[in-house]
């Protein structure tokens, strides 16, 4: 890493499926000015802005991103939009830490946003990521990838329909103590196994909603983060990895996590992750992928996933908390969400995550996930461990 | 934000037509399967992989395999596979068995539905299923075919009916 790189502030938007009071722009803009507001900036302190909008057809627009530039505060400034698909949030929080490591530029706002609320059915749009020619004819979408995923799972790690629903009930208990967060509703192990089948084993109560809404990060570098911030967060590991994985090649999506997370851990020195990580908000919208990220982060043994999930290591008062925020089970603004990650994360870090704060974070690890391995698609893995010190 | 400013919206439709390019080798892959019946994949001779649908290059080795074609036998396994059971717009109606299938000789897999299980009885239905289910590829008449993944089904190998 060149120059070293801190998080001074973060700015969310009230996240709902459909936010009728606001244009996108209207949304982006109430992201930016509360991240600045969050650390008492002004737009004079912002360098560069590096936007965040996933597939276009979700919104119904085209290149949205020339619309936005404005609400993020980009006039006079360097502009550009990144889209990797459901990463393109962690993808636009790197290429802003790359901005500042380079000493090019000192201060750089990432924001992103979607409107997923704008379209009936996006799994008919996200159809449409797939080669066209060889597998548009099978209905392939997001929910029966990952459903596909998930019976692969299931067999080769042992986990249940039950287990998937203990992590959904433990995901929309935490949305209560996030304002932010889209659902906010009671769910139990029961309501979750009655819901309508999707896609097997997929259950309505084990997807994300769609949402709209918008997220910026504000990055620095280490003397104006010290000035700019009473507790800055550092960025001590990332690491970011494609491959085209289909599934049912030897090497699944489970494995490139594995990958992306060593190579971030090694940056930041983390060699013993349960002990040294307080707190996780990883990026998995349906339940079997989180419980998927115990073994692939380096939680713990694959053997050991079920024991970890029935003895609630991830919930706030176990082991190691997974997503506080309710995570995008609860909340998915598709091009925001894996910047919501790290903004998640570094309130943590910070200690500003009021209800929803992990005692005495030091380290805070935030992932990101976009694409889907299939004919004409690549996988986008991102992992950042961010530190007090 | 006043609280009692209606709030609209305006509808709008998206209605575009393209014709998608398949380009060289997956012309032929097509060509092969509506004329001959049979799948044909590249292979890499550096890592030896074999790939389906074909690529004209390895992009692990990084080099051309565009003329490297090796034909793989109409059988295989099931890899990974989902039982969709939500009407999506503009996507099949349910039920149906979405599956990813490893044809035998090949390193990657192609997706496809899983045909030939009665789905009247989902949970039964589901426990005929199973990662590493042998399958096979059955292909329409030669008049029925037009050079398209339809072109061919996949059902188990072994029909308990």
């Amino acid at each position: 890493m060149g120059q070293r790189v801190g998080i001074v502030a973060t700015g969310q938007t009230r996240y709902r499926s459909k936010r009728k009071d606001c244009s996108a722009p209207d949304m982006v803009y109430e992201a930016t000015s509360r991240a600045l507001a969050d650390a008492a900036l002004t737009l004079k302190d912002i360098d560069a802005i590096i936007f965040g909008l996933a597939p276009e057809a979700l919104d119904g627009i085209n290149s949205m991103d020339k619309w936005c530039a404005d609400a993020a505060g980009a006039r006079n400034k360097p502009f550009m939009r990144v889209h990797t698909g459901g990463a393109t949030g962690s993808s636009v929080a790197n290429a802003a830490v790359y901005h500042v490591a380079s000493g090019m530029f000192d201060t750089v706002l990432a924001v992103a946003m979607e409107r997923v609320g704008e379209t009936p059915d996006a799994q008919t749009i996200l159809n449409r990521i797939y080669d066209p020619v060889v597998a548009s004819d099978f209905g392939l979408n997001i929910i029966n990838h990952v459903a596909m995923e998930t019976s692969r799972g299931m067999e080769a790690y042992g986990f249940t329909e039950e287990h998937m629903a203990m992590i959904s009930v433990k995901n929309h208990l935490n949305a209560f103590n996030n304002p932010y967060a889209h659902l906010q509703i009671n769910v139990s192990v029961e309501d979750v196994l009655k819901s309508p089948v999707v896609c097997w084993p997929l259950k309505l109560l084990d997807c994300c909603p769609r949402s709209d809404g918008a997220c910026a990060v504000v990055f620095a570098s280490e003397k104006k983060a010290k000035r700019m911030a009473p507790v800055p967060v550092w960025v001590n590991g990332m690491a970011a990895l494609t491959d085209i994985t289909v599934p049912g090649e030897i090497r699944g999506g489970q494995e490139q996590i594995r990958l992306t997370a060593a190579r971030a851990y090694q940056m930041a020195g983390i060699d013993h992750p349960r002990e040294q990580i307080q707190v996780v908000e990883c990026y998995a919208p349906f339940s079997s992928l989180e419980l998927m990220y115990y073994e692939t982060l380096g939680f713990c043994e694959r053997k050991d996933v079920v024991k970890l999930v029935e003895s609630g290591f991830g919930a706030m008062d176990g082991e190691v908390p997974f997503v506080p925020s309710g995570g995008v089970m609860c909340t998915n603004p598709i091009g925001a969400t894996a910047l919501i990650r790290i903004a998640e994360a570094a309130i943590q870090v910070m200690g500003k995550g009021e209800k929803r704060q992990v005692p005495d974070v030091t380290n805070a690890l935030a992932t990101g996930y976009g694409g889907s391995p299939g004919p004409g698609s690549a996988s986008f893995v991102t992992v950042m461990v961010l530190g007090k010190k | 934000m006043s609280d009692n400013i209606e709030l609209l919206s305006i509808p709008g439709k998206w209605d575009l037509t393209y014709n998608y390019t398949a380009g060289e080798t997956i012309s032929k892959f097509l060509i092969e399967i509506r004329d001959n019946a049979r799948i044909m994949a590249t292979k890499c001779n550096q890592c030896n992989r074999v790939i389906v649908p074909p690529r004209s290059y390895c992009e692990r080795c990084f080099i051309s395999i565009k003329d490297n074609w090796v034909e793989l036998e109409p059988t295989g396994t099931l890899e990974a596979y989902t039982i969709v059971t939500y009407k999506f717009e503009g996507l099949p109606d349910p039920p149906y068995i979405i599956g990813y299938f490893r044809l035998k000789g090949a390193d990657t897999t192609i997706p496809h539905f899983l045909t030939g299980i009665d789905l009247s009885d989902l949970e039964f239905a589901r426990k005929k299923i199973k990662v590493g289910l042998p399958v096979r590829l059955i292909f329409k008449n030669r008049g029925q075919r037009e050079g398209r993944m339809t072109d061919f089904r996949i059902e188990p190998l072994q029909h308990d009916r």
